[in-house]
């Protein structure tokens, strides 16, 4: 058996077209957002496997616009919520209100119900708030009054947080972070990207109104015209579902999963859903890098995102100085230098 | 003239003892009570140790001089036993001297409670049935708080001494990885073990290669794009996880890409990782 590791695709005319409908989108993307191509391909695995997603990232690194420019690419509606401490339930889910022409009451749906939701600022909602948008992230349905709706699909919530500024907020607790399949954290670009988003602010220019003018921004100069259509997503989430996971991979999941679990610096390891995430961020990962099948390399890249938010350091480990992020890169650095928990001795 | 004196000096004292008789002081055990006014004769006068059983507890609140060779005083006392007292009883000479003739200074300590109620406990002083006291407990007590700080140090001390002394360490990743290579060529490893089997060999090249400290996602990036690692990874990769592969894996093909690391000497990896840290 010869065997070529040159090509692992399938050269299908639905792979082909699930691959160019991906790399229009991160062209368009592309267009806006100067490189975040991690952000991006993690806001296309949620997309892809219906997970939402949470973004760590101090303020001004574009993630509404990347929200905004990614619904814009795929033809999806499009709302922003920025969490505030007075927010109520039923300003992000809707309400009754009584018409009264007609007296009788009217439901008003809240800005919930759409494809792509930026909860900007999460943690600064009070804990009703935060618990009622979870409820209906996890059930997709909301209940107003006594009537029960269900959200539009695809409905996928990109919440943020800034991880810097704590004052006055509420954290998330465990139970509510595991809803989200990925915790992406943003990083600052590097010069040369940086260099780059100075030059492209300089040429947007200012345009008339009135009788005034206007300074341009970027949601000004996007582009409105779609690449794809709702039906290239429902084909690319088909995709995801038929991408192969050996058996050799499920091992390594299982492994990473225990680890976690029996960890000496964890004192939560990963839930069962935290597994099931790890698959289905690979399987939508190896489909925008053109694989029909997974392989370790999606796990070493997606563990960060998917696990870290869903263990919890003991004392002694926080007492040491150790943070979420080295003790888990200690414990991937340790797959396979040292003994399984799981193989058996043959 | 002195006859005049002595009349009105013998005349006042009278009148004091008289009137002291008269208004006698009463008071309840534990309550107190003040006389006022008490003109005593002699050098000035203070109130005499307390004794243990002593039944009235005395105090001057103040003393004021009161013609010649006279004090004038005020007095507070309270009793911890019914009875009739002399309050001249409890004082003393602040010189020492004797006290000679003091009017009395009657006073009454009646009790409230029936007769068939519990005697309060008695306050005289009884000697404690155990060994040692206050001092001797604490000093007891802040050995024992040593001792323990030093048991808790030493057992610290000690664990991982004794862990390194016991434990054996696990075995090295060269230790393991020509076993399994050997056994996975001969087609004996299960599946989990050709997990493990992969992780190890992803290990052993970051070793190899210094990428210990390299974040892990960039890892398998860096030895895909190496001349040796790279091309075993990647058969690795489509033998393991490639579609219809699962079935069985093929015995043959594996022995091929395994066969540089059957015969690696097991402190190969860590007797090239010693020379290069020296």
């Amino acid at each position: 058996m010869n065997i070529s590791a040159a090509s692992h695709t399938e050269n299908s005319e639905e792979v082909l077209k699930n691959a160019r409908f991906i790399q229009d989108v991160r062209n368009q993307v592309a267009t806006v957002v100067v490189g975040q191509d991690e952000v991006v391909e993690r806001l296309l695995i949620s997309l892809f496997t219906g997970g939402h997603i949470l973004l760590q990232g101090v303020p001004g690194l574009a993630k509404t616009l990347l929200v905004s420019v990614l619904s814009k690419s795929i033809d999806l509606d499009f709302s922003r919520i920025q969490f505030t401490i007075d927010l109520l339930p039923s300003d992000i889910l809707g309400s009754q209100i009584l018409d009264q022409k007609t007296n009788e009451f009217v439901t008003r749906t809240g800005p919930v119900f759409t494809n792509l939701l930026l909860a900007d600022e999460i943690n600064r909602a009070a804990p009703k708030v935060q618990g009622a948008l979870l409820e209906a992230m996890q059930e997709r349905k909301v209940t107003i009054g006594n009537e029960t709706m269900s959200l539009p699909a695809p409905f996928l919530v990109i919440a943020t947080q800034n991880p810097v500024e704590q004052a006055g907020t509420f954290e998330l607790p465990e139970a509510q972070l595991d809803r989200f399949m990925l915790c992406h954290r943003l990083d600052y670009p590097d010069p040369s990207e940086e260099r780059e988003v100075l030059k492209r602010n300089m040429a947007l220019g200012i345009r008339k109104e009135d009788r005034g003018a206007v300074v341009n921004t970027e949601f000004d100069v996007m582009k409105q015209q779609p690449v794809g259509s709702a039906e290239d997503l429902v084909n690319c989430m088909q995709a995801v579902n038929d991408i192969h996971v050996s058996d050799t991979f499920l091992e390594h999941v299982i492994e990473v999963i225990n680890r976690t679990r029996n960890h000496p610096n964890i004192e939560l390891g990963c839930s069962p859903r935290g597994g099931i995430a790890l698959i289905k961020a690979s399987r939508a990962r190896a489909l925008i890098n053109g694989r029909n099948y997974v392989i370790p390399e999606d796990l070493f890249v997606l563990a960060e995102d998917v696990i870290l938010h869903r263990i919890r350091l003991n004392y002694e480990a926080l007492a040491d100085g150790l943070t979420g992020k080295s003790v888990l890169q200690d414990m991937l650095r340790d797959l396979g230098a040292t003994p399984s928990l799981i193989s058996r001795e043959a | 003239m002195v006859i005049l004196s002595f009349a009105i000096f013998s005349l006042c004292l009278c009148s004091t003892q008289t009137s002291l008789a008269e208004n006698q002081s009463a008071a309840s055990v534990g309550m107190a009570a003040r006389i006022e006014q008490v003109i005593l004769p002699g050098s000035e006068l203070q109130v005499k140790e307390i004794a243990d059983d002593d039944p009235i507890i005395l105090r001057i609140i103040s003393t004021h001089p009161h013609g010649p060779d006279m004090f004038r005083y005020e007095l507070e006392y309270y009793g911890l036993k019914p009875g009739a007292y002399n309050l001249v009883q409890f004082l003393e000479r602040k010189d020492h001297s004797s006290l000679g003739e003091v009017p009395a200074i009657p006073v009454q300590i009646d009790s409230i409670l029936a007769a068939d109620r519990v005697e309060p406990n008695s306050p005289a002083a009884v000697s404690i049935p155990r060994i040692g006291g206050y001092r001797f407990w604490l000093t007891l007590i802040f050995v024992a708080w040593i001792l323990g700080i030093l048991v808790i140090l030493f057992a610290r001390r000690k664990t991982p001494a004794e862990a390194a002394e016991n434990d054996q360490p696990p075995p090295s990743l060269s230790d393991r990885l020509q076993p399994m290579v050997e056994k996975a060529i001969s087609g004996k490893l299960s599946k989990s073990q050709m997990a493990e089997l992969e992780m190890m060999l992803v290990a052993y090249w970051r070793k190899r290669l210094h990428l210990e400290q390299t974040d892990i996602s960039q890892v398998t990036q860096t030895l895909r794009q190496h001349a040796e690692a790279g091309p075993l990874l990647q058969q690795l990769e489509i033998l393991l996880h490639r579609p219809h592969t699962d079935q069985e894996v093929d015995v043959a093909q594996i022995a091929k890409i395994l066969e540089p690391y059957q015969h690696l000497p097991a402190e190969a990896l860590d007797e090239e990782l010693a020379a290069l840290a020296s």
